[in-house]
């Protein structure tokens, strides 16, 4: 049996153990949905940085970067991080205190409006299959490409595994072994990206030969590479201008920030949380672990072009784990690699299942709430099944509209039902409809028509611009309820549990990290890539 | 413009944590003197 082939049995095996052992300590729905309100620091950060880690990054954000695009791409995921810090303390912290199951019912009881929460569940269900449909697409390209097993076969695999997880043992099951997975792969990639680093001739030497080199200095450079690798057409984002591939970075930075602040598979772990310090602690974690591994990622899969530049770029850390590093550690590595996209695969499914048992249908009976969710786990299973089935894989796309429509009809909602005293229950409803439709239809359309907009046009961009317009709008033609205003105000109400004096010491030293974080960060770039970079000049 | 790109990703991400310390720190000053107010 091919070795990596037996490190993913043994590591699949391992997590269906582990779904069987926790699904029987699921004693109601709040044990299956948010995993009984109890989890620590530990299992948050673990779980927020398994669930944004996925095969979308080990494959689609390696293959940007390995064709040239390792600037923007750093400029976005440094962005991005910034949304677990802010996310936990403007958005997570009330998420929490609501104690509310789901954040589609956050969103219906902060409006008092069952419309409110049916459309925030819909938009949640699309852009969560979405999103499981790009990491469907990577486990089943990873699978198929290591243990030479068909493509088809390895996507139901990964699916029937996903799924069984999320099926038996809720959110509890998905946490613990989200932390496990996330251990797995942030110490494999670690050990990972320096072992490749030395065997393509160190990290130093590789960077520089790679920038002293005019064919392969952009792809290191501020503004990335602005033709294809063969010389012609646009770059790796489709741009052919620095100016336009650093808009891309900054845009897609303001929308994934979006995403970690407030995106259903991120802001959903803070429901978990044991208090709302844990929510705030974690968030230091989830932040600077999603960074690194992003940073990592890109980096190694820019040194690679220096001994292989000519592989089918998604399979440019698939090949490093296979041809540059000793057996052992490839294997831990692409279990890795395998272990994020299932852990964000049982995330997805079990939010999936969550939200339509609990914010579509409602369902009040706890056994008939679960056995809904149970049912919408296994639908949402076969749809993403059939659909990778039939058609080619677009990771890195597909990942981005996910991000794309949380960004366009979630973000600006989530912010002003806590923030602004005027938003109404029409406003945000309209807000989170059009943001939603403009985003979905003009991706939609792009993709169909073949056309390319500019960097400043992005769907994305066009959404949140909708949104805002359309709940400014919405709120100025009706008025603020009692229930709304009360509603409001109850968040602002702290715990009496959240004021125990030793804990909030412990919060507000955690507080102050998330300060450093700056510092470290850029020393980190420096030291790892400006440096090398600027001394080959 | 490389050191550009770095920087700005630091001060992103320690304006981002400036900001959430503010707010904490607000917060829990608030609640430290309601609980004060509600001894006297």
């Amino acid at each position: 049996m091919n070795v990596f082939l037996l490190g993913m049995c043994v590591a699949m095996v391992i997590y269906i153990i582990i779904g069987i052992v926790v699904s029987r300590s699921i004693q109601g729905a709040e044990d299956f949905y948010v995993a009984g309100r109890r989890a620590p620091v530990i299992l948050i950060a673990g779980s927020m940085i398994a669930s944004y880690t996925s095969t979308g990054m080990f494959m689609g954000d390696a293959a940007t970067s390995y064709e040239g695009a390792f600037a923007p791409l750093i400029l976005f995921a440094g962005m991005q991080s910034a949304g677990y810090i802010i996310g936990a303390v403007f958005f997570g912290r009330y998420l929490r205190r609501s104690r509310c199951m789901t954040i589609p019912e956050f969103f219906g009881q902060r409006f008092h409006s069952s419309k409110m929460q049916s459309l925030a569940a819909i938009t949640a269900i699309v852009m969560m299959t979405v999103y499981l449909l790009s990491v469907t697409q990577g486990i089943g390209t990873l699978m198929s490409l290591v243990t030479g097993l068909p493509y088809n076969g390895c996507i139901v695999i990964a699916l029937l595994v996903a799924a069984f997880i999320s099926i038996t043992s809720g959110s509890k099951g998905v946490l613990i072994t989200d932390t496990l997975m996330a251990t797995i792969f942030t110490l494999s990639m670690i050990a990972g990206a320096i072992v490749i680093a030395r065997n393509v001739g160190g990290w130093y030497d590789t960077l520089k030969t790679l920038a002293a080199d005019p064919a392969t200095r952009d792809m290191l450079s501020a503004s990335g590479r602005l033709v294809g690798k063969d010389g012609t057409g646009a770059g790796p984002l489709g741009y052919t201008t620095p100016t336009e591939n650093i808009m891309w970075g900054l845009n897609y930075g303001v929308v994934w920030m979006s995403v970690c602040m407030v995106g259903p598979w991120q802001s959903s772990r803070y429901q978990m949380a044991r208090n709302e310090h844990v929510v705030v602690r974690s968030s230091f974690y989830s932040a600077l672990g999603v960074f690194i591994m992003e940073f990592l990622t890109c980096i190694a899969a820019v040194m690679v072009n220096r001994v292989n530049p000519d592989l089918v770029s998604s399979h440019v850390l698939l090949w490093a784990a296979m041809n540059l590093m000793p057996t052992l550690l490839g294997v831990i590595l692409l279990t890795g690699v395998l272990s994020a996209g299932i852990s964000s695969a049982t995330t997805f499914l079990s939010l999936v299942g969550t939200s339509f048992a609990y914010d579509v249908r409602r369902v009040k009976d706890e056994k008939d709430s679960i056995m809904n969710g149970r049912i919408a786990m296994v639908a949402a299973g076969i749809i993403v099944a059939l659909v990778a089935l039939y058609n080619s894989p677009s990771i890195f796309w597909i990942m981005f509209l996910g991000g794309a429509i949380v960004a366009a009809s979630w973000m600006p909602v989530a912010v002003a039902c806590i923030f602004s005293r005027r938003v109404t229950k029409t406003g945000a409803f309209a807000g989170m409809l059009f943001g939603f439709l403009g985003c979905f239809c003009l991706r939609l359309y792009t993709a169909l028509s073949g056309t390319s907009l500019p960097a400043w046009l992005d769907p994305s961009i066009v959404g949140m611009v909708l949104n805002v317009v359309a709940m400014t709008i919405g709120s100025a033609l009706t008025q603020v309820t009692k229930e709304e205003k009360e509603a409001r105000e109850a968040l602002f109400v702290m715990p009496e549990s959240e004021k125990d004096p030793r804990e909030v010491a412990k919060t507000m030293f955690s507080a102050r990290l998330s300060v450093a974080i700056g510092p470290i960060v850029v020393a980190l770039l420096l030291l790892l890539w400006v440096v090398p970079f600027a001394m080959a000049k | 413009m490389e050191t550009v790109i770095a920087v700005f990703i630091g001060c992103w991400l320690s304006a981002a944590g400036a900001l959430a310390y503010r707010q904490m720190k607000k917060e829990f000053h608030e609640t430290g003197r309601q609980k004060g107010g509600k001894k006297q």
